[in-house]
């Protein structure tokens, strides 16, 4: 018996992120009731707050932010003249004197790197004195180049360290880079898959982004669900049964997961993340199965 | 995720570039576990040959256009021990070492992906990572000190890149866990990429592994790889916590291939010599410690 909720069970439809695969073990739907009702797995549902009424922002990456000059110009912060490398499919490379970057609008992909040199460290080991300020530029720039505040969740300044060795001697971690990563979140719900991270150097100029910030579609978005708590987690036992498992603490939250037209635009719908915890009779590794919510408007 | 992506279209070429003949990708899923013939490492995960279909994807369609050579998948009982080691470390493997084996051996491939259950050992004199194989038959573990070099005796590997736990630990690499075992000084082997502690399984993991393949043909081979697959979890100590081993002669050599290598642009780091990790500070896995500052 599961605690924290029990709820009749249902023979959840499994969800591996839309890619066909199918559920690990192909129980019979009696075995899976069975050993469902079996299974005692610990659940944390504190993440499962209520999401608010609404749909997607109307401020929002356009697809035509994929378009060279928004790219160039707004995104890279530069009026060099590009030429292109080479056009596979929808995924095209163009290079400036300074840049090169990538797109795939279709995909809602771009990669932009700075080839100059980075410049220098100028203030000892503490290269910037307020990365807040990093974090700023960053928002900025994101939001220039057309994506919108009601996209934006969690935004985590990090610092990229490297560490040396050389025929067994090892130098001390040494800062090489300050990186901004914006993530996606449509309602407070993190988009799944998505995030825009932006990188400065060591004398704060920037030097790279990549992004997977496909354009939303208009329409057909199911950001919510009449589901209880309860039904949520009767679905998530047999979802991690079918999976192999039959106990441990299991944390669910809320997540959008997308699915994307030959256009390149997004559609999201809800599920719930079950997330296993390793060790015990857990899996090996932090396991998460996405569990079905009958998501509706 | 779009099953849209296994499907790339082939219309639309412009400047096609021939075929480059030492342009070999293998990608070796390794779903199966604890079942007859297979190995005892944690549950079976379907997800491990979905994410080595979709690595594989984009390079299937740089290769009908002419941009790359080979592309071959290696799944479960296809990613045997005996083509994760090298000859001369036969001694402990229980099988006949051959990681040059044409298009299995990971050391026939220029880059390889690995998604597989891993490990590490960092005390007692033993600094290692461990990636459990698909078969029973050879080695069931493949082993960084005791079974994987790559890049000598004519072997072609330059990038692998492993989604398993532990497969890139930080405390293995200070003890020359990593570089002096795996590679040789001369050899072409430059970039290991993996996980210092335990990494999360999820659908994220399938978009990311599309979107790292994607986007990495010229630029990022290892600063994608860290900038897409970095999680800061909500629960604390289950951060993914990804890292880039750089292995040549110079810290500049090392830190232009991390950031501007590519798939097709695998750069000459020289002597491998030396190498670098390079990973977010302050990520904090469980089966590892929070990366250092200092």
């Amino acid at each position: 018996m599961n605690r924290i909720a029990r709820s009749p069970i249902a023979l959840a439809f499994v969800l591996f992120a839309g890619c066909g695969v199918p559920p690990e073990a192909e129980l019979a739907p009696e075995e899976t009731s069975t050993r469902a009702a079996e299974a005692s797995f610990t659940f944390d549902t504190s993440a499962l707050t209520a999401i608010p009424a609404g749909t997607i922002p109307d401020v929002r990456l356009p697809l035509g932010a994929y378009d060279g000059p928004m790219v160039q110009r707004a995104l890279l912060g530069t009026t060099e003249s590009f030429t292109q490398t080479y056009s596979v499919s929808n995924r095209i490379e163009m290079s400036s004197p300074s840049f090169t970057y990538s797109t795939d609008m279709t995909r809602g992909m771009v990669l932009g790197v700075n080839a100059l040199p980075p410049g220098p460290c100028a203030q000892g080991n503490v290269c910037v004195s307020d990365e807040a300020l990093l974090t700023r530029a960053a928002l900025s720039k994101l939001q220039s180049w057309g994506v919108g505040a009601g996209e934006i969740g969690e935004v985590w300044q990090r610092r990229l360290y490297g560490t040396d060795e050389d025929s067994g001697r090892v130098t001390a971690p040494a800062l090489a880079a300050y990186k901004t990563f914006v993530n996606r979140a449509i309602l407070g719900v993190r988009v799944d898959g998505h995030r825009a991270v932006v990188t400065h150097g060591l004398d704060g100029a920037f030097r790279r982004v990549i992004a997977k910030w496909p354009a939303l579609a208009s329409t057909g978005h199911l950001l919510h669900t009449r589901l209880t708590t309860a039904d949520i987690t009767g679905r998530a036992t047999t979802a991690l049964v079918n999976a192999g498992y039959s106990s441990g603490l299991v944390r669910l939250s809320w997540k959008y997961v997308s699915t994307e037209n030959a256009r390149g635009e997004a559609t999201l719908s809800l599920v719930a993340a079950a997330r296993l915890a390793p060790g015990g009779r857990g899996p090996d590794e932090p396991f998460e199965v996405d569990v079905d919510v009958s998501a509706v408007q | 995720m779009n099953p849209r992506h296994l499907l790339i279209p082939l219309a639309g070429l412009a400047f096609a570039q021939p075929a480059l003949a030492t342009d070999d990708l293998q990608v070796y899923g390794i779903a199966n576990f604890n079942g007859a013939g297979q190995c005892s490492s944690g549950n079976s995960h379907q997800r491990h040959v979905t994410t080595a279909a979709l690595f594989a994807s984009p390079f299937n369609f740089f290769s009908a256009v002419g941009m790359w050579n080979a592309v071959t998948t290696l799944n479960n009982t296809n990613a045997q021990g005996r083509w994760f080691s090298d000859a001369g470390k036969a001694a402990s493997c229980s099988c006949t070492a051959d990681d040059l084996n044409a298009s299995h051996g990971i050391d026939d491939a220029d880059v390889i992906w690995v998604h597989t259950h891993g490990s590490h050992v960092a005390s007692g004199g033993m600094y290692y990572s461990s990636l459990s194989m698909g078969t029973n038959a050879y080695a069931c573990e493949a082993r960084t000190d005791t079974n994987i070099r790559a890049g000598q005796n004519g072997g072609d590997l330059d990038i692998a890149v492993i989604k398993a736990c532990q497969s890139a630990d930080y405390d293995v690499f200070v003890n020359g866990g990593y570089r002096p075992q795996i590679s040789s000084a001369t050899g072409g082997f430059t970039m290991w990429n993996g996980f210092h502690g335990d990494s999360s399984c999820s659908s994220a993991t399938e978009t990311n592994a599309f979107t790292y393949s994607w986007s990495t043909f010229s630029d990022g081979a290892g600063e994608n790889w860290i900038d897409l697959f970095y999680n800061d979890s909500p629960v604390a100590d289950s951060d993914d916590c990804p890292t880039s081993i750089v292995m040549g002669s110079t810290p500049v050599a090392r830190l232009i291939m991390y950031a501007n290598g590519g798939w097709r642009d695998r750069k000459n780091t020289g002597d491998k010599t030396a190498s670098t990790l390079f990973y977010i500070a302050g990520c904090d896995p469980s089966n590892g410690r929070v990366l250092p500052t200092n």
